[in-house]
């Protein structure tokens, strides 16, 4: 049983924890509603490469020879990573001017992995759909605006919880689902109240992973710091690889983990993404589940023979969990739309929730103002 | 408190219903879309459509409550 004044405190946290956030929220869900179809806005404003059609057996090239191709195309330039794409027979060779990448100034050059020909570069990545995702990702205020974001979505939910706690005093004598018409207020306390408990799971998962995405850098670093420096030791300070058998590595790993696919491969590199001695290989399962979840193998530059795969850590696995479950790109496009619904619902909620909480208070301050007269009392809401 | 929010809350003592009653069906519906948003993520095809049928009820209970044409129906 929740008392009278237990539910007042319940009230009052639901309502400041949703208007601090509010703003926020607001904007996560309009960015988020077109970024949830970020790859199909993408197919249809770029073009992407796709491969000239040839018989389906047609056998690649080496990877070697692949990235031959790309440096051919940017002789000057280093190849940092190479990319292996799964639906079509293509590779695509990420290129910098400088040995130490700079954000946004790599070249894409992507290569038909059976004849070795370079099919043009991706154009880097600056549309629309770019500057939505990183004001929904971090507001253009880099890591702080990301965290603080995180924040935004603990307090979200806060305020999920609170509600759950005050939909009880509030639907005591209504059946589940009851919209009165009494007035325009109660009629949107009423929405509110059914659009809010319907879609409780889905907006704590949503905030939550959110909440979680926001660490991913952090996180990563964590388990960079946890796990390279010991492995890397033997190695520091060594010159960078001068040549490197990316396709024996590449085989070498597919060997040994057979359950898993390659997808990418860190180039040897003196930034701290990667090693000067070593490929790493990445490699995520095959399964729908483990699909997300990437393991790392470092191979030795000069004999592939010899393999390392660090543990990875389990907030890793949370972190590679949790992305899926925030964008909703792992069910086909109905799930997409079904995410697109709920974050229109979602919407509804929260500007309910405002439209009332400014009713009550301009509400509140007529009603008082005919009786006590012209000093404007301060509301004590609720 | 004042307004029609507090009469929402307060008095009638006639027809008060218990927690369970009134987070039953609430319950019901998180954990049904909780297991559409984990059954997505275990395989592709049967896996894919239950997350989907999942899902859609939060959406589907919100137009047929949410949406007025009951009440005009009823009016009518």
């Amino acid at each position: 049983m929740v008392s009278a004044r237990a539910t007042r405190v319940w009230l009052q946290i639901h309502t400041w924890t949703s208007l601090i956030s509010m703003v926020f929220l607001l904007m996560l869900c309009l960015t988020g509603l077109p970024l949830i179809f970020h790859h199909e806005i993408d197919e249809l404003l770029e073009h992407p490469i796709a491969a000239p059609p040839m018989p389906a057996d047609t056998p690649a090239l080496s990877l070697d020879r692949l990235i031959e191709s790309a440096r051919n195309q940017l002789p000057s330039q280093h190849a940092l990573f190479v990319t292996l794409k799964e639906a079509e027979p293509l590779v695509t060779v990420a290129m910098s001017a400088t040995a130490i990448p700079v954000p946004g100034q790599f070249h894409r050059i992507t290569v038909d992995a059976r004849t070795g020909a370079v099919l043009g570069e991706e154009p880097p990545h600056q549309g629309v759909m770019d500057i939505i995702l990183q004001i929904h990702r971090d507001m253009f205020a880099g890591l702080p605006g990301e965290l603080f974001l995180g924040l935004m979505g603990l307090v979200f939910v806060a305020s999920i919880v609170s509600g759950i706690v005050v939909y009880w005093p509030f639907m005591r004598r209504l059946e589940f689902g009851t919209i009165r018409d009494r007035s325009s207020r109660v009629k949107w306390l009423d929405m509110h109240n059914l659009l809010g408990i319907v879609t409780v799971s889905w907006a704590l998962a949503v905030g939550l992973t959110g909440t979680i995405n926001t660490l991913a850098v952090p996180l990563s670093d964590l388990w960079r710091a946890q796990t390279m420096p010991a492995l890397l030791a033997p190695y520091q300070g060594k010159p960078i690889a001068a040549s490197a058998a990316v396709d024996a590595a590449v085989t070498a790993v597919r060997q040994a983990f057979p359950d898993r696919r390659v997808s990418s491969v860190t180039m040897p590199t003196t930034a701290r993404f990667g090693s000067p001695q070593h490929l790493i290989v990445w490699t995520k399962g095959k399964t729908a589940l483990t699909a997300r979840m990437f393991q790392p193998v470092m191979v030795d530059a000069q004999d592939p023979t010899k393999l390392t795969a660090p543990p990875v850590a389990w907030y890793l696995y949370a972190l590679q969990l949790s992305r899926p479950l925030h964008f909703g790109d792992y069910g086909g496009l109905p799930l997409k739309i079904i995410w697109a619904l709920l974050d229109i619902i979602t919407i509804i909620v929260l500007s309910s929730g405002l439209y009332l909480w400014i009713a009550k208070r301009w509400g509140s301050r007529k009603k008082s103002a005919v009786v006590v007269g012209s000093t404007a009392p301060v509301v004590v809401s609720p | 408190m004042k307004g029609p929010i507090s009469s929402a809350i307060a008095s009638d003592r006639d027809e008060r219903r218990s927690a369970w009653q009134v987070f039953r069906a609430p319950l019901m519906i998180g954990l049904v879309s909780a297991a559409g948003l984990a059954f997505g993520l275990f395989g592709d095809g049967l896996w894919d459509s239950l997350c989907w049928l999942g899902l859609s009820v939060p959406i589907l209970l919100s137009l047929i409550h949410g949406v007025p044409w009951k009440r005009s129906a009823k009016q009518a």
